[in-house]
């Protein structure tokens, strides 16, 4: 059913001399999810469009899927799907007729056609919406139907960037979920571009971190967190307080702990519901920066002192 | 209370606003109008000018030639106005601008372009000969009209072409690509339908304007006779005002007429789709 991706030391340089992606090698397994992460303008889309035959890989790179060599075929015959960063619905069809659009031009009859697109109806729940137009629908409604345009000819690959990228906090997370499930039971390989890294570690089996146009690390969402490859990929992909020379910790390696050996003076406190964030200024000789812990429970009050107890297990030596 | 001062305020304010639209409107637009309605029913009157055999021959050529000439313009301009949109390469701003360079010129300059283009002495006459043995002269025939026509329509047709398909998102393009859909898919189910509105509106532009072109037709001195030749022959040659007028109002009709027919036929297409 799915397919395993492979970019074997793929590059992209644009006219004007920007290399959008430096030689990159990148195995995405069958059935898996992965998220490419980064921030802006550090090449994902671009590594999408690799993958996806919207672009070229300089010479010398190639796009491999099951092995097969599909660096010179173009996107309308890789058979994978896609969701654009905006959507990209067909203005001129409703929701039905998007969503058919892929088997239309299959030529997959039309009985066959209107079951297909029932079901992907069902699917990703717009039962009822098949004769909306597109410009009446929410943003999360047309992120479905995007997805459900994606997914109606049975892609192998399925390539999302920033799927959620145009919707406000609340209805991203509830997507997630969904889409989560969805990929659950579908089990396509699934590739999404996000830089979010609360998005990257919840949906992703697999998390590439990037930068300007090189990946860092690649590994699990967990791997990333407790062994990023160094002090960026750290503090992308969480927060990283600092010890003195190379050595960090997260926040939950810090407890308050009268018998501690570290102090700090609380300098700010926010209250996020389920714990409180505080900001503490280090009282550590080499600590640079602030430290951030979060506690449960009432919290000092700004200005006094703590003491804390670091669990020397969970310290991390990170290079630059 | 508050309400009616409210709305008597704006509306006295409106109708102030409206004054000199309307003085307007009614000195440089009805009453000309009225008038030329009028002067219609002179002379033999309105049917008998229109039903003449001349009148009736010199409204289907006109018709005909600028029904030609927008379709023909219109499709060069989508092809040619697509291509400068999405394409970068070396030159294309000059080209543009150069594009543009005879929306300038009058319809004489354009009759006289084609003249030398493929008049008795025309650069397609001599490649002609040089090839055949046999002088091409097409430029005092209806072809040569044609010619003429699309040199002038073109040029406004390419720029509101151009400006549509700068303003269509090339992911809608990938889009329906990546769903399979191969070149000749892509033009019909995204680029037409993006570009409809744009390709209508400059073609009832160029339809209007071919209809009411004189300069080309003059200078070309054709055998085909189109409808604005007519009415200057009637008005100047034979001041014969009454027919004339009767023509003016019968080709002002006929555009109306027509595209209102085409505007209707593309907003049908346009709910179907
Ligand atoms: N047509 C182009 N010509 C020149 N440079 C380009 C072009 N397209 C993209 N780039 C550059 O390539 C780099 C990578 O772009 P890319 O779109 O892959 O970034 P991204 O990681 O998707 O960023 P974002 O999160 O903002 O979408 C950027 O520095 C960008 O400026
Ligand atoms: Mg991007």
């Amino acid at each position: 059913m799915s397919l395993t991706a492979l970019l074997q030391n793929c590059a992209r340089s644009f006219p004007d001399g920007t290399r959008a992606l430096h030689p990159t090698t990148l195995e995405f397994a069958a059935g898996s999810v992965t998220a490419l992460l980064g921030p802006s303008g550090c090449g994902k889309t671009t590594t999408l469009r690799l993958l996806a035959g919207l672009a070229m890989p300089d010479a010398g790179g190639r796009v491999l899927f099951d092995g097969t060599d599909v660096t010179g075929l173009p996107v309308e015959q890789r058979g994978i799907g896609m969701v654009f960063q905006n959507y990209a619905l067909f203005p001129n069809r409703d929701v039905a007729g998007n969503i058919g659009y892929g088997l239309e031009v299959r030529g997959v009859p039309k009985a066959e056609r209107t079951a297909r697109v029932a079901e992907m109806l069902r699917l990703t729940r717009l039962e009822g919406l098949g004769h909306r137009r597109v410009d009446q629908l929410s943003g999360g409604q047309r992120q479905r139907v995007a997805l459900a345009r994606a997914l109606a000819p049975a892609p192998r690959l399925l390539l999302l960037d920033e799927p959620f990228g145009a919707l406000d906090a609340r209805l991203r997370e509830a997507l997630r979920a969904e889409l989560a499930a969805l990929l659950a039971t579908l089990r396509i390989t699934t590739i999404f571009v996000t830089h979010d890294q609360a998005e990257a570690m919840a949906l992703g089996d697999q998390v590439v971190v990037m930068q300007s146009g090189r990946v860092l690390q690649q590994g699990s969402p967990r791997a990333v967190y407790q062994q990023p490859a160094n002090r960026f990929v750290g503090q992308f992909v969480g927060t990283l307080n600092h010890l003195g020379g190379d050595r960090f910790c997260r926040p939950e390696a810090l407890r308050p702990d009268p018998a501690g050996t570290l102090g700090g003076v609380v300098l700010v406190s926010f209250f996020e519901g389920g714990h409180t964030r505080l900001h503490l200024r280090p009282e550590v000789p080499g600590a640079e920066g602030e430290w951030v812990l979060n506690l449960g429970g009432t919290v000092p009050a700004a200005g006094s002192r703590m003491t804390l107890a670091l669990d020397s297990a969970a310290v991390l030596h990170l290079p630059a | 209370m508050a309400r009616r001062s409210e709305s008597a305020g704006p509306f006295l304010l409106r109708a102030a606003l409206l004054a000199p639209a309307l003085v307007l409107l009614l000195a440089f637009f009805l009453l000309p109008l009225a008038k030329l309605a009028m002067l219609g029913f002179e002379g033999q009157g309105y049917w008998a000018a229109i039903t003449a055999p001349r009148s009736l021959r010199a409204l289907r050529d006109t018709v005909l030639l600028s029904a030609a000439v927008s379709f023909s313009a219109v499709a060069l301009a989508a092809v040619v106005g697509h291509f400068l949109a999405r394409r970068r390469f070396p030159g294309r701003r000059l080209l543009v601008a150069m594009l543009t360079l005879p929306m300038a010129f009058p319809g004489v300059v354009v009759g006289f372009l084609v003249i030398l283009l493929a008049g008795r002495q025309g650069l397609v006459g001599s490649v002609t000969e040089a090839l055949f043995g046999e002088r091409l002269v097409f430029a005092y025939s209806f072809a040569g009209l044609f010619a003429g026509y699309l040199y002038f329509s073109l040029p406004r047709c390419i720029a509101t072409i151009m400006a549509a398909a700068e303003a269509l998102d090339p992911a809608l393009e990938e889009a329906a690509r990546s769903l399979g859909a191969r070149r000749w898919r892509v033009v019909r189910d995204v680029i037409l339908p993006g570009l409809a509105p744009a390709l209508v509106a400059s073609g009832a532009i160029c339809f209007a304007t071919a209809m009411g072109a004189l300069g080309t037709a003059f200078t070309l001195a054709t055998d085909t006779s189109v409808l604005p030749m007519l009415i200057y022959t009637e008005f100047t040659l034979a001041t014969n005002l009454g027919v004339a007028a009767s023509l003016s109002v019968l080709l002002g009709a006929t555009t109306w007429v027509v595209l209102a027919l085409a505007r209707g036929a593309s907003g049908s297409l346009a709910a179907n789709a």
